[in-house]
């Protein structure tokens, strides 16, 4: 584990009285919730796994399938593996053997435990199989969950994890080059998200949340489906590579074979909206600004320009987000967001748009707080890209 | 096989009426309604997410890309889906991937789950509430269904649901042959790749652009850096070159998956290489033998026990298939019945199976060398139809 994040841990477990952490995952990576077990091994399991923190620093992961234990013994420094094909005997022989009190022991990332596994952690550890009430399992029958009080301490990004993330921006933008190389007439839309995602993983991206797809009236972007590029089309891209478990985002609109000028100004003049919407963003997020003012910020210009109404569900979700994998914090660049921005935050600020005119589009970049303001991660602005 | 799974399935993600027409899916959803009926169920709650979506894909076509998604079915009346969409701008999109006109955000769970369980009350006939796959939902989504289903009687039919999908609907075996196609195609961009330039991760790449060209929704691949030894999913790039390759390439194409064990061995053989190639060797027997004793009506516990006693004292399974010769396939990577010898199934027409030749061992512990090879076949009344071999 990194030392930053070490360090902050372990003050933190001395400020909650714990003598462990033990953190839960349950094989399925998401863009939508923290991975513990990442967060306190930089390892990603292919399957359900704990990881298991003590306060002098000792880190033990117990991952399964136990086959899988070489790549994790190879990969994660400092820290013991054990690989086993039944991880809950294996937790309940560890637990036994380190005399771990469960009113010394954080949890974190139990609410993913699925009610299979949560009947044989219940099981092995002697426990009614429906106790407890909340919104973990367990919780108020003994078990103590502190995801509350850790997942702040990932609001910030490590310097590691910022230099992948530049990396993951990267090959975003080097994916969106081969993306305008790779559309043409009569393309599928998962033929060109195909020769798109391929392409970044040549670069190194280990994953990708990528949605792509095109209409001439887009309500909003979705997964590829089978649909043919036609003139006319609107192609959006959300392009998310991730860098060994950090991600990162570019939100970018390509116009194809448009000939009708009229059509092409307005299209230009309302993606304008956009990007000026993106600059006064960029502009409000600085140190002590709360994430909610950046949506007000933001919605300004598009307001301005009449569309106030589609700057709110069910038109628009959210103006940007956290970027994991181990951590989405500081959350949705949304209206009930009052996290107040630091330094070394990082987050995509996406004005993504509903215009009745233009259907959706998309424009959006990666940023890190820095002492001055928000940096943009990318080379330069997005632009509205016209392909004929 | 276990795999490293992707935030987001980001392949073809459709639904494709020529192959699979709106009937089929009316014919499922009788044969769900006439096990309901039997079994005294008011309503039933069939979940799937992004890892285990068998069931709610057979049902409805809908695969989440990222999250849960539950379909319920009331005896009387029709199935409404409830979807963990971002907002409701986003269930357009949900629309044409399903036949299931009624789509509801899990927004709305807990209303949702309080209306479906007064109006089994409010029938007040069986009062029981039928669920699919209690156990892969978390356990706090549960909780929920079974507060809010208080009072009423939980009827797991799981079970019912894994012996209903291990039987392929004609419509299901060419949806299956397809994948095996897309497997093929892709396996033969991986070797075609590797024999250029002996680096396998390059190989794997160009093998997922061919299936995700191709069509396929995931694709799933591991290799291995060590001569067999051990798999492993892409981290980062790495710089590998090697005279020989193993490999697992895994595609999903509209909900149905196919996998294949592939493994090149070193073209010019020289003594360092002579474990290998016995291997090698001992694995294509295996695997042939596999093949011809995968027929109707064979017990699985006999096909182990004689693939087993092939293998002989010298080579043993490699770790990364678990004990077992494989396993039965279809909408779940990996479906029971598995095809090890503490089995009590009988093979039975109309299933598919990936079967796993992958071994480790040798003459000696200094002469050790590793085959990783498999086939995927289709059990017909007949015989059966080799859909993909490692030995093509």
């Amino acid at each position: 584990m990194n030392e930053q994040r070490l360090n902050q841990l372990t003050a933190k477990m001395r400020e909650l009285d714990l003598n462990c952490l033990i953190a839960y995952f349950d094989g399925m990576h998401t863009f939508l919730e923290a991975n513990y077990v990442y967060m306190l091994t930089d390892f990603k399991p292919m399957a359900e796994s704990f990881a298991v923190l003590f306060a002098d620093g000792r880190t033990t992961l117990l991952l399964t399938p136990a086959w899988d234990r070489h790549r994790a013994r190879r990969g994660v420094a400092g820290c013991d593996v054990i690989g086993t094909d039944d991880l809950f005997g294996a937790l309940k022989q560890f637990v036994d053997e380190h005399n771990i009190r469960w009113e010394e022991t954080g949890l974190l990332g139990f609410s993913g435990l699925s009610q299979r596994s949560w009947e044989r952690f219940a099981a092995s550890f002697g426990m009614a199989a429906f106790s407890g009430t909340g919104s973990s399992p367990g919780s108020g029958a003994g078990l103590n969950h502190v995801d509350a009080h850790v997942l702040p301490i990932l609001q910030t990004k490590t310097a590691e994890e910022l230099k992948r993330a530049a990396e993951a921006t990267r090959i975003a933008e080097k994916g969106f080059e081969r993306f305008m190389e790779v559309i043409r007439e009569g393309v599928t839309e998962y033929e060109i998200a195909g020769e798109l995602d391929s392409y970044m993983r040549a670069l190194g991206a280990d994953d990708n949340f990528l949605l792509m797809s095109a209409s001439k009236h887009n309500r909003s972007v979705r997964a590829p489906g089978d649909r043919r590029i036609e003139r006319g089309d609107l192609i959006l891209a959300e392009i998310s590579p991730g860098v060994e478990g950090q991600f990162s985002q570019i939100c970018r609109t390509v116009v194809f074979g448009e000939s009708d000028e009229g059509r092409r100004q307005l299209l230009k003049e309302k993606y304008g909206l956009l990007l000026e919407a993106l600059r006064q963003g960029i502009a409000a997020a600085a140190p002590g600004a709360a994430m909610s003012s950046l949506v007000t910020a933001m919605n300004a210009p598009i307001e301005a320009a009449g569309y106030g109404e589609f700057c709110h569900p069910p038109y628009m979700r959210v103006r940007g987000h956290g970027l994991g994998l181990s951590s989405i914090l500081p959350g949705d660049v949304s209206l009930d967001n009052g996290t107040i921005l630091q330094e070394n935050m990082f987050f995509v600020l996406h004005p993504n748009q509903y215009i009745p005119e233009t259907g959706y589009m998309l424009c959006g970049v990666p940023v890190r707080i820095a002492s001055r303001g928000a940096l943009s991660l990318c080379e330069g602005e997005p632009e509205l890209v016209f392909i004929d | 096989m276990i795999t490293m799974h992707p935030v987001v399935l980001r392949g073809c993600t459709t639904w494709d009426r020529d192959k699979l027409p709106l009937e089929e899916f009316q014919g499922r959803m009788n044969d769900v309604k006439t096990m309901m009926r039997e079994q005294a169920i008011d309503c039933l709650i069939v979940y799937g997410d992004v890892r285990d979506f068998a069931e709610l894909c057979y049902l409805t076509n809908y695969i989440p890309k990222h999250s849960s998604a539950m379909v319920v079915i009331p005896s009387d009346g029709d199935p409404y889906l409830i979807a963990a969409v971002a907002g409701t701008r986003d269930l357009p999109a949900v629309q044409v991937l399903t036949w299931i006109g009624d789509i509801r955000s899990t927004k709305r769970l807990d209303d949702e789950l309080n209306k479906l369980a007064q109006s089994v009350r409010d029938q007040n006939r069986h009062l029981t509430v039928g669920i699919c796959n209690p156990d892969l939902m978390r356990a706090t989504l549960y909780r929920k269904i079974r507060e809010a289903c208080h009072g009423l009687q939980m009827k797991d039919v799981s079970a019912w649901f894994k012996r209903k999908l291990s039987f392929k609907r004609p419509r299901e075996a060419a949806v299956m042959k397809h994948s095996a196609r897309i497997l093929r195609q892709a396996v033969n961009g991986f070797r075609e790749t590797f024999s250029q330039s002996r680096n396998v991760v390059a190989a794997l790449i160009e093998a997922e652009r061919i299936a995700r060209t191709s069509g396929a929704q995931d694709i799933r691949f591991l290799f291995s850096a060590d001569e067999g030894r051990t798999l492993q999913p892409f981290e980062k790039l790495i710089e590998h070159r090697a005279d020989a390759a193993y490999a697992y390439i895994a595609v999903e194409y509209l909900g149905y998956w196919a996998e294949g064990f592939v493994t090149i061995p070193a073209a010019n053989l020289t003594d360092d290489h002579k474990a290998q190639a016995d291997a090698y060797q001992k694995a294509s027997v295996l695997l042939s033998c596999l093949i011809g004793s995968i027929t109707a009506g064979a017990r699985i516990a006999d096909v182990a026990e004689g693939a087993s006693r092939l293998l002989g004292g010298d080579y043993a399974l490699h770790p990364v298939v678990s004990g077992k010769f494989g396993h039965s396939i279809g909408l779940s990577l990996s479906e029971s019945p598995s095809l090890d010898a503490s089995s009590e199934h009988v093979i039975e027409p109309g299933t598919f199976y990936s079967l796993h030749a992958a071994i480790t061992g040798g003459a000696s512990a200094e002469s050790s060398g590793n085959a990783l090879l498999s086939a995927m076949v289709h059990v017909t009344e007949s015989g059966s139809e080799v859909l993909w071999s490692s030995l093509e």
